[in-house]
């Protein structure tokens, strides 16, 4: 079973293809990282695959009517936007919108669910809107957890986090798939990346250049041709260590 | 009814004795509602060149056919002047720009007080007698005035409440020219009580409270405004079904001339049916 | 929850009493006993007819119009995410004026009653799809306010415009009336008018909390949680015109209700957009009602107008908030 699938994906701009013709498939227990330098389109492409954004070729979510998208795909946006100064627990508990319960008790549950596996319940009765960005950025992921749907699609969660809550954000996701859900998270950190992705999926001008086992991916050919960097790769038991040297001599 | 007369012929000419001693004037302008009309029914042939636009419409003049025989102007001091007049005739509430530009030209502008009682109006008619030169036509025009609100004299006894309730509210007091109208034609007026003088505002509510035996009501303007939509307030409607309404045609109200007849008379009869109604 | 339902009750119990005050103030100062036995158990005589007639329609008037206001106003905040926007203020009841002078002056509504708050609604919709339009997704504070006097000052420019070339010597006089806004000498005739498109407006922006709530995260965000943002916008659009429409129709615009009583309300809701659509409803009722009382206490011979009330207590809050937006504290 298959928890999204892209087939083909094309997504125009005034005629240039921002995302051109990009398959790819998210099973359950799955987190696909999507990588690429910036611009490559990872951010259009997880965009149009909700159908947010008009587009050519087939999306299994977009093609869900937008109260069944809602329930089974949660969708985190790069932008960290709070608008209102609304406490923790209220901005949490809008992932429950699509679930159309009115605070009953499953609710409150998934809120306190949420809450707990993103560390924040001792900050429930805080306003978001007075919170640092990186405390923003874990009540807005909180929010998309407590959505509770099979599909989670989550655009640079872990930027400007600090390496402890980064490193959490991941595990999360580890433990999401391990409870036989499926991630899709776009980020730039290749080394936590390759260490906690069960499979990438790297971009480069709108194109999937390559996919696979993060060993595979990260291979130093595709480092340098398309990130235009060198990188100390070590193979162990854990999966691919890597941490990024310096540029090559032509950035692409 | 002969003496006010010749008090006031008398002071009207006594306050314009600086203006009696010059040669009747040959090319005049009035750029007035209420002057215009004067003018008109005193002027000699040729000597009246133009009245304001206003008087020409029927619906705020009395002698709008007769006004129409002009050319009309707009109260602009530029457009009188080019008329070359000798005297420029205005009101009260003309805007003061305009008369001493006129005044910076050289033209002589005599400006004439509105009518607040039916003496006003006798005042006004000899005045303005003076100013054209026409003493003795503004004479006969006065005894005519004389004879025609001697006609209408109202029988002495128990006197209707009435009210006039115009746009906005407004209604007039005792002191006023339509409060005047309304006492010559027997009425008590209740805006007294309200305790107008000259005139105000009365709340809709306060006027039912007053519970007036006839509202005298004005007809409604052309292009609507929301001024007059209190007159067409169901609570006002309500207070018509129960008392009487009679109409207030503008024309014959606004300004102090022998017109005003034409209103006493009006609601004369009103109050006639009333009685013969009841 | 209980917090939220004891703000309603309190502020139901407000807009009562105001309700019952507005009843009892007036320039003919009846006593309130005999006021309140002839509206309800009628009597003979002028009073019932001054119960039931002026001052009720003016006070149900009161609560029709501010609430219309009130709820505009949190609605269109709750889209734009901005606590700026404010129906007065960014020209929308200013072209329901316009729309509504204009058919008064060409004469349709004499001959069709509705033409009124039909063309005042069209004046707001077409100023609000010019604004979401001008003013872009996010509603921009700048980018919001500057479309915003841009339209009320055209919409005003219009408006004196019309009201100068009417043939009818008291309607350019009125001009302040349409910019101001007054409940005086209104009838039952305008409570009749204006009902049916204030119900269909409350009826379209009450529905849209839900959705106002998930834009708290951004319209992509929104979108993802299943909000479908075309159909929300064009509710708005078209709740917001029938509001502002009708009440503009009737009462004139009456300014800065829909800035002011968000802003005093959205604190106790938790700045939740669907809980202050309600709140906001029955705390413009009471502030457009409580404007009216002192209207009529502080000058009763004269026809002070409402916007005059409102904009005193409106305008140095809505400085106060431009001050906070521009150091970023919103």
């Amino acid at each position: 079973m298959s928890l999204m699938s892209l087939d083909r994906l094309t997504v125009r701009r005034g005629g240039c293809p921002v995302v051109d013709a990009v398959s790819l498939q998210v099973a359950p227990g799955e987190v696909v990282g999507l990588i690429g330098p910036n611009g490559a389109g990872k951010t259009t492409l997880m965009r149009a695959a909700l159908g947010l954004l008009p587009y050519q070729g087939q999306s299994s979510l977009a093609s869900m009517p937008p109260a069944a998208r809602a329930k089974h795909a949660a969708w985190l946006p790069q932008g960290r936007e709070i608008a209102w100064p609304v406490s923790v627990e209220t901005l949490v508990g809008l992932g429950r919108v699509p679930h159309d319960a009115r605070g009953g008790p499953a609710d409150r549950e998934a809120i306190e669910r949420a809450l707990q596996r993103m560390n924040l319940a001792s900050f429930r009765n805080r306003v978001a809107t007075q919170l640092s960005g990186g405390e923003q950025a874990r009540v807005l992921l909180a929010r998309a957890l407590a959505q509770e749907t099979p599909l989670l699609l989550a655009d640079e969660p872990i930027a400007g986090l600090d390496p402890a809550h980064q490193i959490a954000t991941m595990e999360t996701f580890n433990a999401l798939a391990a409870e036989g859900r499926g991630v899709v998270v776009s980020l730039h950190d290749l080394g936590l990346a390759a260490r906690f992705c069960t499979r990438l999926a790297m971009m480069q001008s709108g194109r999937l250049v390559a996919e696979g086992r993060p060993a595979d991916v990260l291979s130093p050919d595709r480092l340098a041709t398309v990130f235009g960097i060198t990188a100390w790769r070590q193979e162990t038991e854990d999966g691919l260590m890597l941490q990024p040297l310096a540029q090559t001599e032509t950035t692409p | 009814m002969r003496h006010p007369f010749l008090i006031a012929a008398c002071l009207g000419l006594a306050l314009l004795g600086a203006g009696g001693g010059q040669a009747a004037p040959e090319r005049v302008v009035s750029i007035n509602l209420c002057t215009d009309q004067l003018a008109l029914m005193l002027a000699a042939p040729g000597q009246l060149v133009s009245v304001s636009r206003l008087s020409q419409d029927a619906r705020s003049s009395p002698m709008a056919k007769l006004a129409q025989s002009l050319p009309a102007n707009s109260v602009r001091a530029e457009e009188v002047f080019l008329y070359n007049p000798d005297l420029v005739l205005a009101g009260t509430f003309t805007d003061q720009a305009t008369l001493s530009m006129l005044r910076r030209l050289g033209v002589r502008v005599e400006v004439i007080a509105p009518a607040y009682s039916l003496e006003d109006v006798r005042t006004r008619v000899t005045q303005m007698g003076s100013l054209l030169g026409r003493e003795a036509e503004a004479a006969a025009l006065l005894a005519e005035f004389d004879a025609g609100l001697a006609a209408l004299e109202q029988p002495r006894g128990e006197r209707p409440r009435a009210a006039i309730y115009a746009a906005r509210g407004y209604s007039s007091g005792p002191a006023s020219l339509s409060g005047a109208i309304l006492k010559a034609a027997g009425f008590y007026n209740v805006a007294t009580e309200a305790g107008l003088t000259v005139g105000g505002v009365i709340a809709l509510e306060r006027l039912v409270m007053l519970e007036p035996d006839l509202v005298v009501l004005p007809t409604t303007w052309p292009g609507a405004s929301r001024a007059e939509e209190v007159l067409q307030h169901r609570a006002l409607k309500e207070l018509q079904r129960r008392a009487g309404s009679a109409p207030l045609t503008d024309r014959d109200w606004i300004c102090g001339t022998p017109h005003v007849l034409r209103a006493i008379s009006g609601l004369a009869q009103a109050r006639a049916q009333s009685d013969g109604a009841e | 929850m209980t917090g939220f339902r004891g703000l309603i009750i309190g502020l139901s119990a407000l807009v009562t009493a105001l309700f019952l005050t507005s009843l009892l103030v007036g320039p003919a100062g009846l006593s309130p006993l005999r006021s309140l036995n002839a509206l309800i158990l009628g009597a003979d005589g002028p009073i019932t007819l001054v119960m039931r007639e002026i001052r009720l329609p003016r006070a149900i008037l009161g609560v029709m119009v501010g609430g219309a206001l009130g709820l505009a106003g949190a609605a269109m905040q709750g889209y734009l995410r901005n606590p700026l926007a404010e129906p007065g203020l960014l020209g929308v009841s200013g072209s329901a004026a316009l729309g509504a002078v204009l058919s008064i002056q060409t004469g349709i509504v004499a001959g069709f009653a509705l033409a009124l708050p039909l063309a005042a609604l069209g004046g707001a919709a077409l100023s609000v799809g010019l604004l979401l339009l001008l003013a872009g997704p996010r509603g921009g504070s700048l980018s919001l306010i500057l479309a915003g006097i841009a339209l009320s000052a055209l919409a005003g420019a219009l408006t004196s415009l019309v009201l100068n070339l009417s043939p009818n010597p008291f309607a350019a006089a009125e001009i302040v009336f349409w910019m101001l806004g007054s409940l005086a000498d209104r009838s039952f005739l305008h409570v009749a008018l204006a009902l049916p498109f204030m119900a269909v407006g409350a009826a379209l922006l009450l529905p849209l909390g839900r959705g106002l709530d998930t834009l708290t995260l951004g319209e992509d965000a929104a979108e993802a949680l299943g909000t479908r943002l075309g159909r929300l916008r064009l509710m708005l659009v078209a709740g917001v015109a029938a509001l502002v429409g009708a009440a503009t129709a009737v009462a004139g615009s009456v300014g800065f209700v829909g800035l002011v009583v968000p802003h005093l309300l959205r604190g106790a809701v938790g700045a939740r957009p669907s809980r202050l659509l309600p709140a906001s409803a029955l705390g413009g009722a009471a502030m457009v009602l409580a404007a009216d009382i002192a209207v009529r206490l502080l000058v009763p011979e004269r026809d002070l107008k409402l916007g005059v009330l409102t904009a005193i207590v409106g305008a140095p809050l809505f400085l106060h908030l431009v001050y906070r937006t521009r150091r970023g504290e919103l």
